[in-house]
């Protein structure tokens, strides 16, 4: 039972390490199977994370430091999408800089291992250990390019950052276990009343915090999401932050209910800083992947009303909102990663023209940034539409009206970009490299989605919705 | 029958990415615009016509679910006040396209957001849910940025970025309110809302939200300085459906759902908004004398004519009520005709400067005599549109507020002024220009022409539009003794 | 006993300091291996043989020794000295004297058992059976983690253009 009821993770974990072993014997012209290799075994991974999902799974694995419930299995699903649309964009874009090699694929695997133990773990130990695989295969990850300088920096403040905050966390968890005595969830919260507590879980929270890229630990997220590989960027963005958030709220709502008051104030300050500063940030940025990446620290304080709010509502319209985002987010970073690198900038200039040049690319990024703004006919505005009517329901009217003021300021970068990509004159530049059958898919995918979700976004909110069992 | 208003509102959303799929070709994408916009005008006459007048109430209504998880429900239905609009909407959809006959740059995006403007008007004015009317108010505002942004004037990029912010600060302040709305109404439905009663402080925070909302929209004037740039620099059809159609919508949500919602605060707010009504009616009318463009001065024009609706409003008895919803009406066509004509004078003439202009009367007798027709119908001529609904307002509103009346009919005497100098300039004196085009075609002339003609069929025989809009209003009058 | 924690904390702590505040990388690590020293001895002082013993050869010996390793090898220029400008210290110290501030007072507010339960004798063969047993998930997915970080390392120090 237990063996069986991991068998995705166990996929992914071997998919690993035959991409690892296949690099050593694959002569240099057959590496691209090794991109199809990885993918077959996330989206095996993914059929089997999806059917649990489907199935109502609800497992508690060796003693209860695995808890497989929709909750988990929801967020799983998500990662694993995201690793696999991801992947669906490195395969031209890694051909395209001549970097072919398997550690790429075997690292994504691993990051993507790291997230799903990382969001079914009810144990601290576990969560630690996940994320420390999850963060030390995304470093690695970022500094791929690392003949690019701008990768290497990339890496080494992501890195640095992401040490400060292991460390955080660490000494959050140790602080924990001295008052409880245990690290499982369900008995931590229960046992770590009073101050110190909170100070631990602060320190806890701030460890997951630089994962979501949330004010105040977002410094690292514009340079690395700019100089990581577009594609890497794109899986920091999303799936990276989707776990911090689901293994943030699990901790939070399951193991501190008591403690409810203090941590909610606090992330309603943390979501209000994050859509202030993300949001003006990202008016001055003339690179566009920084622009994203200033866009995404807003985003994340969006989703993080959820945990203000910590209603039932709320947390659902996080999942909902995070699930979409996923599209979206991915979208944009792998639109960009088209233009970035050999054949043009990701300036806002560079834009100039492209639905002339590229329609189609021009287009999907359209639909994407429209979507990110929350406008009608796409996924966005039902992720706001939920979002803040969780907040008004939650009695944190003023977090909505904070959120929708934010909106607009980012109508202002985001149709700037719709500007450049559409009425924009450019010099005549090389057309940009064709894209490959699976970035293709990937691309019209996540398209499909973003406005599928946003003319039917029922079977997707019912769904977050039942995957909050551990809520009731 | 609830269909015929899904369908009128679907049409052009299913016509959109035919047009954008067709833009190879650029002489085909106006084709699948033409089609869908008549077909919503089919429907949305069918709809007049199955309509029951003489009685209040929605009719034709139609709810489907749509996001059970929120109970949002596609929920449909037209009443004497809405049904009007949505046929002038309709109408003008139809004769927009038919100004745009002549795109050809990059015409399949270009019908393709003409569409979904389409969409979003006649949404706006058949939601009878307010998430549902959210999205169709929210959903107008991309086109009208890609209209203005890519075949706007020389500063198109100012215009588009400042009605985007402008008007997207309006309609998600609405937003916000209708959460609000919802959670304490429990609803997003506008007729349950009707007879919901809320905390006092939620509804003074919920209906100054909304004002600001339909404020920005209508708009009224300290918020109005989006308008003239994005009339100014936008393509002529776009500039038809703003100051025809979007207007409309900030004024068409004061009367359906801060009116219908909260009356008793409306009615405590009726003196303001008189006020308010009477400053939009001369600053815009002093503004437009000032005008040398012949766009900034219609638009200028809107400001003030809209005054009269808020006005109408404001007094609230149902004679001005009545005339308000008709003014909506009246000037939706009447400004589309003139916005086109001083397109089609742009095109024939190279410039819209009015002291640059003259002399059009013997160049181009047909254009000059319909955009004469259509400023005297403005100045409210009797026996056209404007007048019709005018004159009602005028007539109700005196009883309310006496004082504020008689200001805004000194409006009517500015009006007056300002156009017929304009015109007398443009049509009659001496021609400046050297060299002109060649008269304009009849295919160019036939949207003048319908638009001309409904502006007659309205003026003369408005008892039609009464009897439609009569019953509707009478439910929400309140001033001066009612009726 | 308490006199042997405040030993090991000096030693711990002024290891720590040491680290960073050294000017030479070289005197960092040795530091390090204090600091790591100290620690150990607060795991025999628990009753931890096993983990003290661990720390000593893994840390203390195999760590530190990679690392003066590293150090001497690949240094071929003067470090960079990290600056040093009063401002900075400012804010280090200050960011540092507020954690310390937080942490004491909750820490020396909070109601602390007086008395520990006495260590598990042989707590060696239950470490090798929690490691075996229920925490044998955590256990792969570090060998996971050592690999990932083994593949990473290897990538990031690869020479430049290291298409093969």
């Amino acid at each position: 039972m237990n063996l069986a009821a991991l068998l995705p993770a166990e996929i992914l974990a071997g998919t690993a390490l035959a991409v690892l072993l296949a690099d050593l014997f694959l002569p240099h012209r057959d590496k691209a199977y090794l991109g199809l290799l990885s993918a077959a075994g996330l989206a095996a991974a993914l059929g089997g994370t999806a059917r649990q999902l489907a199935a109502g799974l609800h497992a508690s694995l060796w003693g209860g430091i695995f808890l497989l419930d929709p909750f988990a299995l929801f967020f799983q699903t998500i990662v694993l999408g995201a690793a696999l649309l991801v992947l669906g964009v490195s395969l031209p874009y890694l051909e395209r800089w001549g970097r072919d090699d398997g550690e790429f694929y075997a690292l994504l695997l691993m990051a993507v291992l790291g997230a799903m133990m990382m969001v079914a773990s009810r144990n601290f130990l576990e969560i630690y250990v996940a994320m420390e695989l999850l963060s030390v295969s995304s470093y690695a990850l970022a500094g791929f390019l690392r003949p690019d300088p701008r990768s290497g920096e990339a890496a080494l403040k992501y890195y640095l950052q992401g040490v400060l905050a292991s460390a955080a966390l660490l000494y959050g968890i140790s602080l924990l276990y001295g008052l409880s005595g245990s690290l499982d969830l369900s008995v931590v919260g229960a046992r770590s009343a009073g101050s110190l507590g909170v100070v631990a879980l602060v320190l806890v929270a701030g460890g997951f915090a630089l994962k979501i890229a949330a004010v105040p630990f977002h410094m690292w997220a514009p340079d690395t999401y700019q100089g990581a590989p577009a594609p890497v960027a794109a899986f920091l963005s999303t799936a990276s932050k989707a776990a911090a958030f689901a293994v943030l709220a699990r901790v939070l709502l399951t193991a501190f209910p008591a403690a409810q008051g203090p941590w909610q104030e606090l992330f309603a300050v943390v979501a209000a800083a994050s859509m202030a500063l993300g949001n003006l940030a990202a008016l001055g940025q003339r690179n566009v992947r920084r622009m994203l990446a200033y866009s995404s620290i807003a985003q994340g304080g969006y989703v993080l009303i959820a945990l203000a709010v910590a209603t039932p509502t709320a947390v659902a319209a996080s999942l909902f909102y995070l699930a979409v985002y996923v599209f979206m987010n991915v979208g944009a970073f792998s639109v960009l990663s088209f233009l970035a690198g050999p054949t043009g900038g990701e300036e806002l200039a560079d834009l100039d023209g492209l639905a002339e040049r590229r329609p189609a690319l021009a287009l999907a990024l359209a639909v994407f940034l429209i979507s990110l703004a929350g406008m009608p006919l796409t996924a966005g505005l039902m992720g706001k539409l939920y979002l803040f009517y969780a907040a008004v329901q939650g009695g944190y009217a003023w977090l909505a009206l904070w959120g929708v003021v934010f909106t607009v300021v980012s109508y202002f970068y985001y149709f700037r970009v719709l500007r450049h990509l559409f009425w924009g004159t450019a010099p005549p530049r090389p057309a940009a490299p064709a894209a490959s059958v699976p970035a293709g898919l990937a691309l019209g995918a996540a398209t499909l989605a973003t406005v599928l979700f946003g003319v039917f976004p029922q079977p997707l909110l019912q769904l977050a919705l039942h995957s909050l069992g551990m809520l009731r | 029958m609830g269909w015929l208003l899904l369908a009128a509102v679907g049409l052009p959303l299913a016509g959109a990415p035919v047009s954008a799929l067709l833009g190879r070709r650029p002489a085909a994408p106006r084709w699948p615009a033409l089609v869908t916009s008549l077909g919503s005008l089919a429907l949305s006459v069918a709809a007049a016509l199955t309509f029951r007048g003489g009685q209040p109430g929605m009719q034709l209504v139609s709810r489907l679910n749509w996001i059970p998880a929120l109970g949002i429900r596609l929920h449909l239905g037209v009443d004497g006040i809405s049904l009007p609009l949505l046929l002038m909407t309709a109408f003008l959809a139809a004769t927009t396209v038919l100004a745009s006959w002549g795109v050809r740059r990059r015409s399949g995006e270009y019908f393709f957001w003409l569409q979904l403007l389409s969409v979003g008007m006649l949404g706006v004015f058949t939601a009878l849910d307010l998430f549902v009317f959210f999205f169709f108010f929210e959903l107008a505002l991309i086109p009208m940025y890609f209209l203005i942004g890519l075949w706007g004037g020389p500063r198109k990029d100012y215009a588009a970025m400042k009605f985007l912010l402008y008007t997207g600060l309006g309609s998600i302040v609405m937003f916000l309110a209708f959460l609000v709305l919802r959670f304490y109404g429990g609803t997003f439905d506008l007729l349950t809302l009707e007879h919901t009663r809320f905390p006092v402080p939620v509804q003074l925070a919920v209906f100054a939200a909304l004002f600001l909302a339909w404020a920005v929209k209508t708009p009224v004037v300290p918020l109005h300085t989006w308008l003239p740039d994005a009339h100014v620099e936008a393509p002529t059809p776009a500039s038809m459906l703003l100051a025809g159609v979007l207007l409309k919508m900030g004024t068409y949500g004061l009367l359906r759902i801060s009116l219908g919602i909260f009356p008793a605060l409306f009615h405590a707010f009726a003196p303001v908004l008189a006020v308010l009504a009477v400053v939009n009616i001369l600053y815009g009318a002093l503004l437009a004398m000032a005008q040398t463009d012949l766009k900034g001065l219609v638009a200028y024009a809107s400001i003030s004519s809209m005054g009269y609706i808020l006005l109408g409003a404001a007094a609230g008895t149902g004679l001005a009520l009545e005339g308000a919803v008709l003014q909506m009406v009246a000037h939706g066509l009447v400004a589309a005709l003139l916005f086109l004509a001083a397109g089609d004078i742009h095109e024939l003439a190279g410039t819209r400067a009015i002291p640059a202009l003259g002399g059009l009367l013997t160049r181009a007798p047909t254009l000059a005599w319909l955009s004469l027709l259509g400023a005297l119908c403005y100045l409210g001529l009797p026996g056209l549109a404007v007048f019709a609904a005018e004159f009602p307002i005028f007539l109700g509103s005196f009883a309310a507020f006496p004082t504020y009346t008689v200001l805004a009919a000194a409006g009517i005497v500015l009006t007056a002024g300002y156009l017929l100098w304009t015109a007398q300039r443009i049509l009659f004196g001496p021609g400046r220009e050297a060299a002109l085009l060649p008269a304009l075609g009849g295919m160019r002339l036939l949207p003048l022409a319908l638009l001309a003609a409904s502006l007659v069929a309205v003026g003369v025989y408005p008892t039609v539009w009464y009897h439609l809009i009569g019953p509707a209003v009478h439910l929400l009058a309140w001033g001066g003794g009612a009726r | 006993m308490p006199e042997a924690f405040g030993i090991l904390t000096l030693a711990t702590l002024g290891g720590a300091l040491g680290v960073v505040l050294a000017t030479d990388v070289v005197h960092s690590a040795y530091f390090l291996v204090l600091a790591f020293l100290g620690v150990a001895g607060y795991y025999f002082l628990l009753g931890g043989e096993f983990v003290g013993a661990v720390q000593i050869l893994i840390y203390a010996g195999a760590v530190a020794v990679l690392f003066l390793f590293a150090v001497m090898l690949t240094r071929r220029r003067a470090d960079p000295v990290w600056g040093r400008s009063p401002a900075r210290w400012l804010g280090v110290g200050g960011a540092a004297a507020l954690l310390a501030w937080l942490l004491l007072t909750h820490l020396e507010r909070h109601p602390w058992p007086t008395k520990l339960p006495p260590p598990a004798p042989h707590n060696t063969a239950l470490i090798g059976k929690a490691l075996f047993r229920p925490f044998v998930v955590p256990f792969e997915v570090v060998s996971v983690l050592l690999l990932a970080a083994l593949v990473g390392a290897l990538l990031l120090a690869r020479k430049e253009g290291g298409a093969s």
